[in-house]
């Protein structure tokens, strides 16, 4: 049937009426649209062309497009009021007839059959000849579709479908295209289209006028869908792989060993590893979150850190002590760097390693080292007094034997009297390794070296050791009397060690400056011996506490303290050694200045 | 007797000596182990009776000057001053390896010395036995 319908439609991105007039009986058609008014003129054309020809048509429709329909038909010459009088045109609404049907989120099949089914027959016989037709639009689908109910909008298709099988008309059903914009939707969209016997894409493709210009966009088309399933799958993999690595990343920052954690710049905790959580014992929400501050045993220790940290500073091994849930204590090194944006501080890269169980070792090998020591000093110390006491026991029993020979009986009393003196000398001495709270004094060094070679007398005459003293002018110093005295004396005694078999013992005193700043005066002593002389590998261990190479008498000490005394007195302390035979001798050299800074402060 | 008394402090071998002498004995101070030894060997034909000497000195110790001396006069007494943990174990050495030397422990009570020297006088001597 022709159409010399002088419809005036509106131009461009319309369906090409030859679609249309293609239609045959019994068909059902499907159009997809994007824009309402596409809809409207195909709508307009189906509907008015059955209408101009004397035929039925059904719309059930949304109201809007009920309204634009008539509008349009309008405009072309058709007014529905009148169909509608001769029964020629019915209009429902999409939700009221659907909902006249629908059971439980589906559409019964009887129930359609008779409410949609009567609307058809009624229409049928409403036209002017047996041969009339009857066009039907119906969006009831569309609307199941809005809903979300696909398999029931399917279902819906099928009943129109089997409609259509008693009667013959003309169904066109209508989707809008933004509804199937999903990946998911390929395969419904599919059967929506095998319920129906053409389909007609939305605008942008029928707007196309030849059959070369279509074929040419259906292979463009393919190659873009090609090319975009294959960047889904790309895609798709490029996720998982990314989750792969996430996961992985995620395992090796929560379980490595290592107790790992950010830091806002004002403190705040952002993010902590399982390890650290467990390593101090607290839940998630008791640490994350909360200032980093609460968690350290000294402030002003983490007060510095964060300080630093504020700077950009790196901290490599900040040592500090954490307090656990349970109260107890972790002693940690911290390794940390700042992440920054533009010079922004965003958070800092912490790593908290455990050293508890060294520091723990360390401590205990302090102590023993301490207890050690305390032995050894008490050892050594009563092997000194051991001496003049065995020396004063003699003297007393001999001085009784001679009581009758006053003269003889004197001289061992005097002897004794000054072994006496000795013991108090080492007694004092003893005291001075424990305690130092005496105050500083004027000390007349060359008063001083002469009281200690004194005390050595003995010992430098058994062992013919020559005595050369060089003293010049070098006055007094403001120190601590007793240490000084400790300095020269272990010296002396070292020098006097050094000389088994004989020697030279060189002792100066001269007024000087400091060497180092060229500036403080103060006085230089030399203690020089013509001993075996210090291997240099020896030579960097000297001053090192309980570093000796005396077998079995006394502590190791003796240079340790003496270093600890002139840096107390800020003094130097340097020391010259030659070990070729003929030519070997050691000498310390010990520059104290005159004045000394008072520092009443504790053990050296 | 004579004796011979090794002591590094010039002091404690002067008035054992002068200790000794008083008894009646013949005695000579040395401070160090190899004077002792080297006295010995001058006195021959005549020979040491007894050493007296100090176990911790520097150079020889006590011990080593001892098991030389009896080396050279098997049939010299030794006597022995220990004062310091360490000497226990070159003592506690030595008895292990046959050396019978006596021990006094210092500070020695001259009586207790004189006493000891005494009652030894026909004891063994101090070499090795058998």
């Amino acid at each position: 049937m022709s159409t010399n319908l002088n419809l005036q439609y509106p131009q461009g991105g319309l369906a090409p009426g030859a679609y249309l007039e293609k239609v045959q009986a019994h068909a059902h058609g499907v159009q997809f649209y994007g824009d309402d008014a596409y809809l409207l003129d195909g709508l307009t054309r189906f509907i008015g062309g059955a209408l101009g020809a004397g035929d039925a048509s059904i719309i059930i429709a949304t109201k809007a497009h009920r309204d634009g329909l008539s509008k349009r038909l309008l405009g072309c010459g058709i007014d529905v009021a009148v169909a509608a009088q001769q029964s020629r045109f019915i209009a429902l609404d999409a939700s009221e007839t659907l909902a006249k049907f629908m059971v439980d989120g589906w559409p019964d099949t009887d129930k359609f059959h008779r409410v949609v089914g009567s609307v058809v027959a009624q229409a049928r016989l409403s036209g002017r000849t047996n041969q009339s037709k009857l066009a039907a639009f119906g969006e009831m689908v569309a609307l199941l579709w809005a809903e979300g109910k696909a398999e029931a909008a399917i279902r819906l298709e099928q009943l129109w479908n089997e409609l259509a099988r008693v009667h013959s008309f003309h169904l066109h059903c209508a989707y809008p295209i933004s509804y199937f914009q999903d990946a998911r939707h390929a395969e419904l969209i599919e059967k929506v289209c095998a319920e129906h016997s053409h389909v007609i894409p939305d605008e942008s493709y029928t707007s196309l006028e030849g059959e070369d210009e279509r074929l040419r966009t259906i292979a463009l088309l393919q190659q873009k869908a090609q090319a975009l399933a294959n960047e889904i799958a790309e895609r798709k993999r490029a996720q998982y792989e990314l989750q792969l690595r996430e996961a992985e990343l995620t395992d090796f920052l929560e379980n490595g060993v290592v107790g790992m954690h950010w830091v806002a710049a004002d403190g705040t905790i952002l993010w902590a590893n399982k390890t650290e959580l467990a390593m101090l014992g607290y839940k998630r929400e008791e640490y994350v979150g909360h200032h980093i501050a609460e968690f350290h045993a000294d402030q002003q220790v983490i007060a510095e850190i964060l300080r630093q940290l504020g700077c950009h500073e790196e901290l490599h091994g900040s040592e500090s002590t954490l307090r656990c849930k349970d109260g107890s204590a972790r002693y940690v090194r911290i390794h940390s760097n700042v992440f920054s944006q533009n010079g922004k501080f965003i958070h800092t890269r912490c790593f908290t390693i455990d050293v508890t169980e060294q520091k723990k070792l360390e401590q205990s090998l302090i102590i023993s080292e301490k207890l050690a020591s305390v032995g050894r000093l008490a050892a050594s110390i009563a092997h000194e007094i051991n001496n003049p006491l065995e020396a004063v026991t003699n003297l007393l029993f001999l001085a009784k034997r001679d009581i009758a020979d006053h003269t003889k009986a004197e001289r061992h009393i005097q002897l004794a009297i000054q072994e006496l003196e000795r013991v108090s000398h080492i007694s004092r001495q003893t005291l001075g390794f424990c305690r130092d709270n005496s105050s500083s004094s004027e000390v007349d060094v060359c008063k001083m070296l002469d009281e200690i070679l004194f005390m050595y007398n003995r010992k430098l005459e058994v062992r013919k050791i020559q005595v050369e003293k060089r003293y010049d002018q070098a006055g007094t110093i403001t120190g601590l009397d007793n240490q000084i005295r400790q300095v020269f004396s272990n010296l002396i005694a070292n020098a006097i060690d050094a000389m088994p078999s004989g020697g030279r013992l060189v002792v100066k005193a001269v007024r000087s400056k400091e060497w180092n700043n060229a500036g403080l005066p103060g006085v230089r002593v030399t203690v020089a011996d013509t001993g075996a002389g210090i291997p240099a590998k020896n030579r960097k261990n000297l001053f090192n506490a309980f570093y000796t190479t005396k077998k079995d008498v006394g502590t190791g000490l003796g240079l340790w303290l003496v270093h600890g005394i002139i840096s107390k007195h800020k003094g130097m302390i340097h020391v010259r050694s030659k070990v070729a035979p003929a030519t070997s001798g050691t000498a310390f050299l010990v520059f104290l200045p005159l004045n000394v800074p008072t520092q009443e402060s504790s053990n050296s | 007797m004579k004796i011979i008394v090794v002591d590094d402090e010039p002091i404690v071998a002067d008035t054992l000596v002068d200790i000794l002498q008083g008894e009646g004995h013949h005695a000579f101070a040395v401070s160090d182990g190899k004077s002792a030894i080297r006295l010995a060997k001058m006195m021959i034909p005549a020979q040491p009776d007894l050493l007296v000497t100090d176990v911790i000195m520097p150079g020889m110790d006590g011990v080593e000057t001892a098991k030389e001396m009896v080396k050279l006069v098997p049939n010299c007494r030794v006597i022995l001053f220990s004062g310091q943990a360490a000497s226990t174990d070159l003592l506690e050495k030595a008895k292990a390896e046959g050396y019978l030397f006596e021990t006094l422990a210092k500070p020695v009570n001259p009586e207790l010395l004189l006493d000891t020297i005494n009652r030894g006088k026909d004891k063994v001597t101090g070499s090795v036995a058998g």
